[in-house]
C-alpha cells in the first residue's frame, strides 16, 4: 500500500482569516477515511514510542485526533478546555496570542503524580499555546514526555521555543 | 458497553455531569466508539460531530466504521471556505449557538451519522440535520452515549442509538 502525500489533504487558504495569512485547512484530510488512517497511525506510532500513560488534545481542533490516537495508543484522552469549561478542580494557564490573551484549563485530578503525557495539536504555530498546556502538565506533577501536531509552520520557529521538549509533526511548511 | 461502567464514570459535579472520565481509559474510549456506531455499520458514509465534544468521540467513531470525520463548527472557530450555517433554538441556559459545516464535507447522497456524548434537549441535533440536508445529504441517525431527550421527541433526527438514559445515571451527587 502506497502511503498517501498528506500534504495533498491539507487546503492552503490564502488570506484568511486576515490579508497575508495562509490558513492550513485539515478538514479535507479528516474527511478521506484512509488519509485520516494514515494521520492517525502515523502520529500513534510516534506517540506510542514515548510510552505515554495520556494523550493531551487542546480545544478545539486539538480534539479531532488527540481521542483517536490515544485509543491506537492504547492509553486514555485527557482535554484542556476553555476556561469554565471543566468542572472544578482546575488548574489555568494564561498565555499570549498575536492579538489578544487566550487561557486553557486542566482539570486538576487528570494527571496524577508522575504520569507521561503526550501533547497533541493540530498546528505548530509559535508555540505558545503548548507551551502553556505543558506548563500545567508539569504544575501537576506531570512529565511532558513529547508533543506532537499535524502540521508545523516552520518559519515561526515554534520548534526553537519548544526546545526542552520532543517535538513531532507530520506536515511541514 | 456495560450500563454499569458509565455509571461509574460519569458523576456530576455541582449540578452538572462530568463526562471527561469517559475518555481517561483507552478501553473504554475504544468500546464506546465501537458501541456507538454498531448499528450503522454499512450505512453510513461519514460521520458528523458538533464543536467541541462532538469532535471526541466523533473521530473515534468515523475510524471505527473506516468513513471520513465532518466537523461542524461554533461561530467562534476558524473555518475557511464557503459553508452552510445553522442556529440553534434557545436552550434551557438561554444559550443559542450558530452551527457551520463547510459545504464541501459532504456530497450528495452521503448518509451522515452524528455522534456525541450527550443529547439533552436535541437543539444541536436539530440544527445539524438542517446543515446536512442543505448539503444534499441525509442525516442518517444519531449515535450517542447519554440520552436525556425523550426518543418521541427525537423522530424527527432519523435513527436514535444510545448507550445510557440519563435517569439511569446514578444523580447522587446531583445538585
Amino acid at each position: 500500500v502506497t502511503a498517501i502525500d498528506l500534504k495533498s489533504r491539507v487546503r492552503e487558504v490564502q488570506d484568511f482569516p486576515e490579508p497575508g495569512i495562509g490558513f492550513k485547512d485539515i478538514a479535507p484530510l479528516l474527511l478521506d477515511p484512509e488519509a485520516l488512517k494514515q494521520t492517525v497511525g502515523d502520529l500513534a506510532a510516534w506517540t506510542s514510542e514515548r510510552t505515554p500513560d495520556l494523550v493531551l488534545g487542546a480545544e478545539a481542533r486539538g480534539f479531532w485526533l488527540g481521542a483517536a490516537i490515544a485509543v491506537e495508543v492504547g492509553c486514555g484522552f485527557v482535554p484542556a478546555r476553555r476556561p469554565g469549561k471543566l468542572p472544578p478542580e482546575t488548574v489555568t494557564a494564561r498565555y499570549l496570542l498575536e492579538y489578544g490573551e487566550n487561557a486553557l484549563e486542566v482539570a486538576s485530578n487528570a494527571i496524577s503524580q508522575g504520569a507521561r503525557v503526550v501533547i497533541h495539536d493540530d498546528v505548530l504555530a509559535t508555540g505558545g499555546t503548548v507551551e502553556a498546556i505543558a506548563g500545567l502538565v508539569e504544575q501537576l506533577g506531570g512529565h511532558v514526555v513529547g508533543i506532537n501536531f499535524v502540521i508545523e509552520l516552520s518559519f515561526l520557529e515554534g520548534r526553537k521555543r519548544l526546545g526542552g521538549y520532543d517535538i513531532f509533526s507530520l506536515i511541514e511548511y | 458497553v456495560d450500563p454499569a461502567r458509565l455509571r461509574a464514570e460519569i458523576r456530576f459535579v455541582g449540578g452538572h455531569a462530568d463526562v471527561w472520565r469517559l475518555f481517561d481509559d483507552a478501553t473504554l474510549l475504544r468500546d464506546l466508539a465501537a458501541a456507538l456506531v454498531d448499528p450503522f455499520r454499512g450505512r453510513a458514509t461519514k460521520v458528523a460531530g458538533i464543536e467541541s465534544r462532538g469532535f471526541i468521540l466523533g473521530t473515534a467513531a468515523a475510524l471505527e466504521l473506516g468513513v471520513g470525520f465532518a466537523p461542524i463548527r461554533k461561530a467562534e472557530g476558524l473555518f475557511p471556505g464557503p459553508k452552510v450555517v445553522s442556529t440553534t433554538e434557545l436552550d434551557y441556559r438561554g444559550n443559542r449557538h450558530e452551527l457551520r459545516l463547510q459545504r464541501a464535507a459532504l456530497d450528495d447522497g452521503d448518509h451522515v451519522l452524528l455522534v456525541d456524548d450527550w443529547i439533552e434537549t436535541g437543539s444541536q441535533a436539530r440544527a445539524a440535520k438542517s446543515l446536512v440536508e442543505a448539503c444534499g445529504a441525509e442525516l442518517l441517525g444519531l449515535a450517542v452515549v447519554v440520552r436525556q431527550l425523550e426518543p418521541a421527541e427525537a423522530a424527527a433526527l432519523g435513527t436514535l442509538h444510545w448507550l445510557i438514559a440519563s435517569d439511569e445515571l446514578d444523580a447522587s451527587e446531583r445538585a
